[in-house]
């Protein structure tokens, strides 16, 4: 298995992986493409062990719409890089089956100073997990079932549409 | 035409099902009716949820398909 779809430009590195996600590599490849900038900050979201009720999850299947996630992904790069001027952003997010307690999705964000690269690393991330095309299922030691958006994921990202219209 | 189907849609229907789009186009509305009259089991096709793709966009319930374009049911994004 390969790589997916490697979209890529000066400021915005995204990618589609459907093999395991290795954070440290990938913090250390965006290290080497840093120009200068004075903060780094990285964000790695994990599979949890177990579903809201508390039940053992035994696996998490991300289906995607070829072509439209990654378009999606890259998009939602470009925009935090126009939002936050000066960033360089790299996003990394599995799809296919992923682990429970196993690495879904790696965010970076380099800038000239550290708020700003906070800043740009919690939009993506809220963004990402309202917008990007992914239909995720959860599969359980008692079954599986298809996850829907919660009302809390919806409010993290209007927050940033009521913060500056775009 | 191949219409395609994800996340739950292609567990409870399939991967993918047939359907042709008339020459002068067809509402998204209409498609819908189409699939699910001509086989109940795409049903979960008729939901308000289930969105419409065409070429990779999501569109309305009044967009016309025409012949060639990329069609697709989605459910609700889980995000990523």
């Amino acid at each position: 298995m390969s790589r997916l779809s490697p979209v890529a430009d000066m400021e915005t590195d995204t990618r589609l992986e459907n093999v395991e996600l290795l954070p440290d590599r990938e913090l250390r490849l965006f290290l080497d493409v840093v120009q200068g900038e004075g903060a780094v900050v990285s964000f790695v979201g994990m599979t949890r062990p177990t579903s809201r009720d508390g039940t053992e999850v035994t696996g998490l299947y991300l289906d995607h719409y070829p072509g439209m996630t990654e378009k999606s992904l890259a998009t939602i790069a470009a925009a935090a890089v126009a939002r936050f001027e000066g960033t360089r952003v790299k996003v990394v997010h599995r799809c296919g089956q992923v682990g429970p307690g196993e690495p879904i999705v790696f965010v970076a964000v380099a800038s000239e100073h550290r708020r700003k690269a906070f800043e740009a690393a919690e939009y993506l991330m809220d963004r990402l997990k309202t917008e990007a095309p992914f239909w995720k299922r959860e599969d359980r030691v008692d079954g599986s079932s298809w996850i829907e958006p919660t009302e809390k994921d919806r409010a993290d990202t209007t927050r940033w549409i009521d913060a500056c219209p775009e | 035409m191949k219409i395609l189907l994800f996340g739950s849609l292609s567990e409870k229907i399939a991967r993918e099902v047939t359907g042709d789009i008339p020459l002068e186009g067809c509402s998204v509305a209409a498609l819908r009716k189409m699939l699910v009259d001509r086989d109940p089991s795409c049903a979960p096709l008729a939901r308000p949820s289930t969105r419409a793709c065409v070429d990779q966009v999501i569109v309305p319930e009044d967009f016309v398909i025409r012949p060639g374009q990329e069609v697709a049911f989605v459910p609700p994004v889980s995000g990523g």
